[in-house]
């Protein structure tokens, strides 16, 4: 802390003065209207002597103007310490302020010490995050650049995938077709075989039912289905009623028709009855008026 | 998306079998006898039997013309009971019905008669029941089993359990002739003279509820018409008016008689009523009005007559009205009876001089010749319909015959020496 020498003068001057003064207080008198104790130096009462009233006035007059003076120069010197008071109690209160001031300042200064110090802190960190992002988006910009170099050479791959899939499906559909072609002259023709021998089996069949179909007693306008299940040699081994005509004995004349003419005139061989699909089938009884 | 998936899935399935499936359509049969096997009811005990009800069954179908009964000798097994039955063997010979029993003697003159009617080729029971009969009875429920025999194989009801009654004419030498009015089971069994006389007797016709017969008697010399109860024998006159009394015919309800009187000057048809014994006249004709026959329901009355210049048959309402003509085809067509169901009437009807019986289908008017033989006369409906009862001319005289509605059955009915005519063919029998 710096002390101005002034400061330091004045406070001097002020305790000394106030010594003074204070010695002063011990022996002087004060001319204010009250009660002091004034200690005397030991004087006898006993021995009074005659005195010249003039000189005792006048003595009294000098004694009285050297306490005028006293006075007067207590009261001086009380208006200098005073002012000197006033002088330092100023120079205090200046001091003072300018001590707070100063902390206030010193806090002022303090604050805005951390506050810049904060603000670095900020800055730097930002900098630091400027420098992270920049990294990052670099990063993120390869990362970018890869894919899409990945993407590019995917579809590239996928387009001639495409290509040479187009290619070897049409060089299979040419094959193919021709293969179809062939197998299509075989299959018609084997069609045409097969519908030939149904048509001859169908009509065996049906002979074989109705000469079996005893109508007799019948009312007209029934009608009723049958499936039937057969193996290679025509046996039936399962007859089941899929539609009744709502006449019981029209639906037993019907299945009695079926077992009768079991075993039923088709090929004996499993393929062939396959291949006809003859496994199984149905018969509508539907006699005509 | 699992739903959508089952549901594809049960499509695909229906499509396939629908796919897959042909069908064969039989628009055709024949119409043959129904093959039947009835093997010879049980009886367990050392005499012989009263009755062979498996025969009269057999016998009953046979006739029918509709069934074949496998012969006796030929039946390969002779089961009584259900578990005895091998389904495999039956099949094989295309035997699908079979009729097995047994005769049970409860008591003296009781006895039980059981009896199964089987499918041979499912192997179920079609029909099967227990019957208590007294010994008298027993033809009776062997009949009353045909029935339900035939019945449950054709649908149509039997008429198996029915009488009959018609007319016997013996020579008794002297240029004298007996004739017998006889009513017998209908298939001849059991015959009971009901009325005999020396004088001619006609037209026997069955009340509605079987317990009487009318008929015309000459006995008087004059044509009389009687009611007579057939299990007391007692009889009425009800009829015996100047002239002709002749052709009774019972109402539906029993309690009319439609006849043939000629009282008031030529013949007309007139109604009886028996309990107060007035008559109404229903035709006013100046021709011949005569054969007066019921619909079932009773509300029109048929006959014949010769109004138009031959006989022919026309229709009239029974409370009388405007006769409406019905036949057509031919010179000749008389002696009408209707069909249980009122659809059709066979009646006799003379083409190229042969008569013969014909049935007329009355909503077309179309008739059919159903016999092949050159004087049939009398036709009468069984009660079901299926078989028409006749009298037919041969070397040896009258006999009676019978033909099924569809003219394909034909059957001749050896009754017994002599002539018989005029059947009439009775109704249902109650149980």
């Amino acid at each position: 802390m710096h002390v101005s020498v002034t400061t330091v003068k004045s406070i001097l001057f002020s305790v000394l003065f106030h010594a003074g003064v204070a010695g002063l207080l011990l022996v002087g008198i004060d001319n204010k209207p009250r009660v002091i104790q004034k200690t005397r130096p030991n004087i006898d009462i006993v021995k009074a002597v005659a005195v010249d009233y003039k000189e005792l006035e006048m003595e009294l007059q000098r004694l009285k103007d050297i306490d005028d003076q006293k006075l007067k120069k207590q009261q001086e010197a009380d208006k200098k310490l005073k002012a000197t008071e006033r002088k330092i109690a100023a120079a205090e209160k200046q001091r003072r302020k300018e001590q707070s001031r100063l902390k206030e300042l010193k806090n002022q200064q303090a604050q805005e010490k951390k506050k810049r110090q904060q603000e670095q802190k900020k800055i730097a960190q930002l900098e630091k995050d400027k420098v992270e992002l920049e990294k990052q988006t670099k990063i993120e910009a390869e990362r970018k650049r890869k894919i899409e170099q990945e993407r590019k050479r995917i579809i590239a791959a996928e387009k001639q995938r495409q290509e040479d899939e187009l290619k070897h499906k049409e060089r299979e559909q040419a094959l193919k077709q021709q293969l179809a072609e062939e197998q299509r002259l075989q299959d018609a023709a084997q069609v045409r075989k097969d519908q030939q021998l149904l048509q001859n089996i169908f009509y065996n069949i049906k002979n074989r039912v109705a000469s079996n179909f005893n109508m007799f007693g019948l009312p007209a306008g029934l009608e009723c289905v049958f499936t039937v299940r057969i193996i290679p040699g025509g046996e039936i081994i399962n007859v089941s009623l899929n539609q009744s005509s709502g006449n019981e004995i029209f639906d037993n004349r019907a299945m009695v028709a079926l077992q009768k003419a079991s075993p039923l005139p088709v090929p004996d061989d499993a393929a062939t009855l396959d291949r006809l699909k003859l496994r199984q089938f149905s018969f509508r009884f539907r006699p005509e008026e | 998306m699992k739903c959508l998936f089952f549901i594809v899935l049960v499509f695909s399935s229906i499509n396939i079998y629908a796919e897959d499936i042909l069908e064969i359509i039989i628009d055709r049969g024949v119409d043959n006898a129904l093959p039947i096997a009835i093997i010879p009811f049980g009886w367990q005990q050392d005499t012989l039997e009263p009755v062979d009800i498996g025969l009269v069954i057999s016998n009953d179908l046979a006739r029918s013309g509709r069934f074949k009964p496998m012969k006796g000798r030929d039946l390969p097994q002779q089961p009584n009971q259900f578990q005895q039955i091998n389904f495999k063997d039956w099949r094989l010979l295309g035997m699908e019905n079979l009729v097995i029993g047994n005769l049970k003697q409860i008591d003296a003159g009781f006895y039980e008669v059981e009896f199964r009617l089987i499918n041979t080729y499912n192997g179920k029971q079609i029909a099967g029941f227990r019957i208590p009969t007294p010994a008298t009875q027993l033809r009776r429920t062997a009949h009353r089993i045909s029935d339900i025999i035939y019945e449950k194989l054709t649908g149509i009801r039997g008429a198996f359990d029915t009488r009959i009654a018609y007319i016997t004419v013996k020579d008794i030498g002297q240029d004298k002739k007996q004739f017998n009015l006889q009513i017998a089971d209908a298939d001849g069994f059991n015959p009971q003279i009901l009325l005999r006389s020396e004088e001619p007797l006609m037209s026997p016709a069955w009340s509605p509820d079987g317990k009487r017969i009318a008929y015309v008697s000459f006995e008087s010399k004059n044509s009389v018409i009687y009611v007579q109860d057939i299990l007391s024998g007692n009889r009425i006159k009800v009829a015996d008016n100047e002239g002709i009394n002749s052709a009774p015919a019972w109402s539906p309800d029993g309690t009319r008689l439609a006849m043939t009187l000629s009282m008031n000057g030529n013949p007309d048809i007139y109604i009886m009523h028996l309990a107060s014994r007035t008559t109404q006249q229903l035709t006013f004709n100046r021709a011949i009005d005569t054969e007066p026959v019921w619909t079932a329901d009773g509300n029109k009355i048929a006959f014949t007559s010769d109004r138009g210049g031959s006989a022919q048959i026309y229709e009239i309402s029974a409370i009388g009205g405007n006769a409406k003509r019905l036949t057509f085809d031919g010179s000749y067509n008389a002696r009408p009876r209707y069909s249980p169901d009122g659809n059709t009437m066979a009646h006799v009807s003379a083409r190229n001089g042969n008569y013969r019986i014909a049935l007329l289908e009355i909503n077309s008017g179309y008739s059919t010749i159903l016999t092949n033989s050159n004087l049939d006369e009398s036709p009468s409906f069984a009660p079901n319909g299926s078989m028409i009862m006749y009298a037919t001319t041969t070397r040896n005289g009258s006999e009676l015959a019978a033909v099924s509605a569809d003219g394909r059955v034909h059957q001749r009915l050896a009754l017994q020496g002599g002539e018989v005519r005029e059947p009439a063919w009775g109704p249902f029998l109650s149980p």
